[in-house]
């Protein structure tokens, strides 16, 4: 027989349940161990050693590794069950690439492969799904895959009117909630969108006069963080789901987004004091000032939690 | 390192999203009042060439790369962005983009004669973003940034305390971005955001656009441009009119007051208009209110001969905007053509042709081809096969796996299925008639493969395809033979192709691609059992290494052990930067082909953004293996565009490759093509 040079398609299930096995193993090591309680870790992109690639770190900006590293910038992480997801430029337009989180060369490896852009991704709570944007249709819209890039498929299709955009989706920690950012309402607010539901997304926080941005959900569920202009600088609020109910979290003079909440309720969000974004965290139960991560120089943005 | 880059002219820019600054006060997801359609403007900036960038929307069917697309949905709705003078000089990427008003009402204004406040924002939803070398690019002199679709977006705000009537243009605003010398390129996403007049609902929006953006016409002669209106709420009539012609040119439009999308306009040009380069309009009004586009129209005198090129069948965005020929040594010679035939003469020291063909975005193609009197005066050089009809024929597959690739063909046309997709394919633009049907499950996995024939297949169009199934009692074990490969030197990359010609028209049917894993493999085809007298297999083997490529075809009804041995490896070329002016690359290679490409040789480059050169020349016109081809100076002809090829400080790639004679078919015994290239970067 001939022997034919195209590659078999790329055993992703496999290297997701190395990763895993990997993850497991590790994990049930480390619980043998002395505790320790390390800081939390955080995945982020980076403008460093020139170029903007995904890197790891914990939140006392220590032990920093990093990710990924090619031409193109990548942005945008998002982890869980070991795995981060991101948005790569390599290839000239935004494609989602998944790399081991905890680094160490691992393969970075395409999961999707399309003339448009695919950006924003968020890893569902249980690792199994994508929650991302495609401007497939011309503008970026909230699309859903399996976690190996898979089985894409909008969301919310008839929601809004053509043109209105999408962005910043987030899962809420049941799985069965989406949050994201539509200007179905002429501007950016928040809407929520519930799975499986076949309904239309509801409104959460729309506000003809303020816009409402890069929503957040809660580890525990109860709240929602997002960045809004609505007190004059862009900072950022916590809704309460329950209640609807905001209150301001960040009282910068300068512009502070990307909220990204840790498992244990810190937020960690990002802060253009200065000038150059700079990653800060907060306790939400605990007042007092924010905290600057350190991780030296170098633009850091769009953070998220390590699971 | 600058150099002027028009957009405006070739309609670039455009498509939009429009954010009313005050909206409806619930909170319900409604139908907005006031709005719009939206699409985002996708912008590919490079640094090569001086720089250059290209945008257009982002779409489905839009290619890797984002080039802009003129027809693609919604582009010249609502805004119409254009740029020009884009240049990258001392780690600044600049550019003056204007904003054109296609709505039928102003713009920045809530009751119609206010200026509203915020002014027109054009913000960067996304990027600027590098997506080619390291390093990192920022928006240098942004107006601000705000928080539009997310936090901190850089934005450039228009007609600040000023209103944008419908169908007008904002003043230029000079882009800048910081890019280092380490990016080569980068993208970024952009939308517009204003206030518009609450009680006007939904939008009304006119754009008009038309291509080609310029007409060479002769004295006596007449061309024609499409013209596309893009309505968005509009279903109104528009008068369409000839704005800026001289005396003896006139324009006729089908139909005149289009209220569909489209309409051709028809320039004549009567015998005493003096040659010369004329700009025209082509304006239309409305109730939508006015609109005007840019048409630029080149008069010269036609030409005659015994050469005729035609590119009247080619599409429009592929007919040449300028013709040259050369006969034997004498200077070259600007010819100009009626409805895009051209004529000229070659004597019996053969000559040369040259012509430019133009894209979207400043993007330029030139050709030039050195050919001897009997090739050039063989019959008219049809530059363009008429475009292929035929019908539309969908099937399935069955008895493919996950890791298996079945390929069918019918006539010419080929599908791939994917099955980890579906297990569905549809075959267009198949002839009409009797057609053999071949397909083939090639294995990803090594595992058994398969094939299917189906002689003398006339499927209706719109039919269907009996299901192929690869495990059924049609289906057969392929023909296996030992091919052995001669001439490799080590250390290539080898792969082979296996095609399959059927029918009396020795049409192609792909059977599979993939690696031989060294000079002895094993090729699949079609067992003798299976074949008819007019069958014939097509092997191709392909070697590279490094820079280098070399392929051989050959042609054999039986699949049988044989030996292939593939043609000699060019040697690399003397390149040669020649002199300036004229200000813009001209390479020179210097070479000797291999005695196995006495066919006809190439030498091309490109400066790796959209400007390419390519000349060829055949054995024939060379007269020996000893090469020397260089792009000419055509800076003092008429109509000539120094930007066409890549400019004086571009740097890229180039290309020599040899070929030996094409067979004259393919469904003749032994029959065998050989051919190579070499690439390096200049």
């Amino acid at each position: 027989m001939a022997s034919p040079g195209r590659p078999t398609p790329g055993p992703w299930p496999g290297v997701l349940c190395g990763v895993l096995c990997v993850a497991l193993l590790v994990g049930c090591t480390a619980s043998e161990a002395p505790q320790l309680a390390p800081p939390p870790v955080i995945v982020f992109d980076w403008m460093r050693n020139g170029n903007r690639d995904i890197y790891r770190a914990g939140l006392d900006g220590k032990d920093t590794v990093r990710l990924t590293s090619n031409s193109g910038d990548d942005q945008h992480p998002t982890e869980r069950a070991g795995v981060v997801v991101f948005t790569s430029y390599r290839d000239g337009n935004g494609e989602l690439y998944v790399v081991p989180s905890r680094g160490g060369g691992g393969p970075e490896q395409r999961l999707t492969t399309t003339t448009a852009n695919e950006t924003q991704p968020t890893l569902s709570p249980d690792g199994r799904h994508i929650a991302y944007l495609s401007d497939e249709s011309g503008v970026p819209k909230l699309w859903m895959s399996g976690a190996d890039g898979t089985n894409p498929q909008p969301l919310t299709a008839g929601f809004g009117f053509a043109g209105s955009i999408e962005a910043s989706p987030s899962w809420a920690p049941s799985g069965d909630r989406i949050v994201f950012v539509s200007t179905a309402n002429g501007r950016a607010g928040l809407f929520i969108l519930t799975l499986g539901g076949g309904g239309t997304p509801t409104p959460l926080v729309a506000d003809s006069n303020h816009t409402a941005v890069e929503p957040s959900w809660s580890p525990d569920g109860r709240l929602v963080a997002f960045a809004s202009d609505r007190a004059g600088v862009t900072n950022i609020f916590t809704l309460d789901v329950a209640t609807l109910q905001i209150r301001q979290f960040t009282t910068d003079a300068t512009t502070a987004g990307q909220p990204a909440w840790l498992a244990d309720g810190r937020l960690v969000y990002t802060s253009w004091s200065g000038g150059t974004p700079r990653l800060r965290w907060r306790d939400t139960t605990v007042s007092g000032s924010s905290v600057t991560i350190d991780l030296g120089t170098g633009d850091a943005q769009h953070s998220a939690a390590v699971f | 390192m600058l150099r002027t880059f028009r957009l405006i002219d070739t309609g670039v820019l455009s498509a939009v999203v429009l954010l009313v600054a005050a909206c409806a006060e619930s909170n319900a997801p409604t139908a907005p009042k006031n709005l719009f359609r939206s699409e985002m403007i996708t912008c590919q900036a490079s640094m090569s060439g001086g720089g250059t960038l290209t945008c257009g929307e982002s779409q489905a069917q839009a290619s890797a790369g984002m080039n802009f697309n003129l027809v693609l949905g919604g582009q010249g709705a609502l805004v119409r962005l254009a740029s020009s003078g884009t240049a990258y000089s001392a780690g600044i990427f600049s550019t003056n983009v204007t904003v054109e008003n296609l709505i039928g009402q102003p713009m920045n204004t809530a009751d119609g004669t206010t200026p509203d406040a915020g002014g027109i924002k054009v913000f960067f939803s996304s990027g600027p973003t590098v997506t080619g070398g390291t390093g990192t690019v920022s928006v240098a002199n942004a107006t601000g940034t705000g928080t539009f679709t997310g936090v901190n977006q850089p934005y450039f705000e228009y007609n600040t305390g000023a209103l944008l009537a419908s169908g007008s243009t904002s003043s230029s605003k000079l882009w800048q971005f910081t890019v280092p010398g380490t990016v080569t390129q980068f993208t970024f996403q952009v939308f517009v955001t204003t206030r518009l007049p609450d009680e006007v609902s939904p939008i009304v929006a006119l754009g008009l656009s038309r291509s080609p953006s310029a007409l060479t016409i002769s004295p006596g002669g007449s061309g024609t441009t499409s013209v596309t209106l893009t309505r968005t709420h509009f279903t109104g009539a528009v008068t369409l009119s000839l704005g800026g012609a001289p005396s003896g040119v006139t324009g006729s439009f089908s139909p005149a007051a289009p209220t569909g999308n489209s309409s051709t306009l028809t320039v004549n040009v009567g015998l005493a208009v003096a040659p010369g380069t004329y700009p025209l309009t082509i304006d239309g009004t409305s109730t939508a209110g006015p609109r005007s586009t840019k048409l630029t129209l080149t008069v010269a005198t036609a030409g005659s001969g015994n050469v005729t090129v035609d590119f009247s069948s080619c599409p429009v965005a592929e007919r040449a905007v300028w013709v040259a020929a050369q006969d034997g040594a004498n200077p070259w010679t600007r010819i100009t053509g009626t409805a895009d035939v051209y004529n000229f003469t070659i004597g019996s020291s053969g000559g040369g042709l040259a012509y430019v063909v133009v894209g979207a975005s400043d993007a330029a193609s030139i050709t030039v081809q050195y050919r001897t009197k009997a090739e050039f005066t063989a019959g008219t050089l049809v530059q363009c096969p008429p475009p292929a009809t035929g019908k539309t024929i969908n099937g399935d597959v069955a008895g493919a796996g996950f890791t298996d690739r079945p390929t069918i063909s019918l006539g010419g046309s080929e599908a791939t299925v994917f099955t980890f997709l579906s297990s569905t394919f549809q075959l267009t633009d198949v002839p009409d008639g009797n057609q053999d049907l071949v397909a083939y499950r090639q294995s990803l996995a090594n595992g058994p493969e398969s094939a299917i024939i189906r002689r003398a297949q006339n499927i209706a169009d719109n039919g269907t395809i009996a299901t192929l199934d690869f495990n059924g009692v049609e289906a057969f074990a392929p023909a296996t033979a030992t091919i052995t490969l001669g001439g490799l030197l080590g250390g290539e990359q080898v792969n082979q192709n296996m095609s399959y010609q059927v029918g009396a028209n020795c049409t192609t049917a792909g059977l599979y691609f993939g690696a031989t894993g060294g000079a002895t493999f094993t090729a699949s085809g079609i067992p003798s059992i299976q074949q008819v007298g007019t069958d014939f297999h097509a092997l191709t083997v392909f070697a590279s290494l490094g820079n280098d490529s070399r392929f051989i075809t050959q042609y054999n009804h039986d699949l049988t052990a044989r030996t292939l041995t593939l043609g000699g490896v060019i040697p690399t070329p003397t390149i040669t930067t020649l002199a300036t002016p004229p200000a813009y690359k001209r390479l020179q290679a210097a070479y000797t082909l291999p005695i196995d490409y006495e066919g006809s040789t190439s030498f091309g480059y490109n400066d790796g953004a959209n400007k390419s050169v390519s000349i060829s020349a055949t054995f024939g016109y060379l007269g020996g293996t000893s090469t020397t081809l260089a792009l000419a100076d055509y800076s003092a002809l008429s109509g000539w565009d120094n930007n066409w090829p890549p400019a004086t400080s571009s740097t890229g790639q180039w290309t020599v490759s040899g070929s030996s004679v094409f067979p004259a078919s393919a469904c003749t015994e032994g029959a065998t093509l050989k051919s190579a290239t070499v690439n390096g970067l200049f």
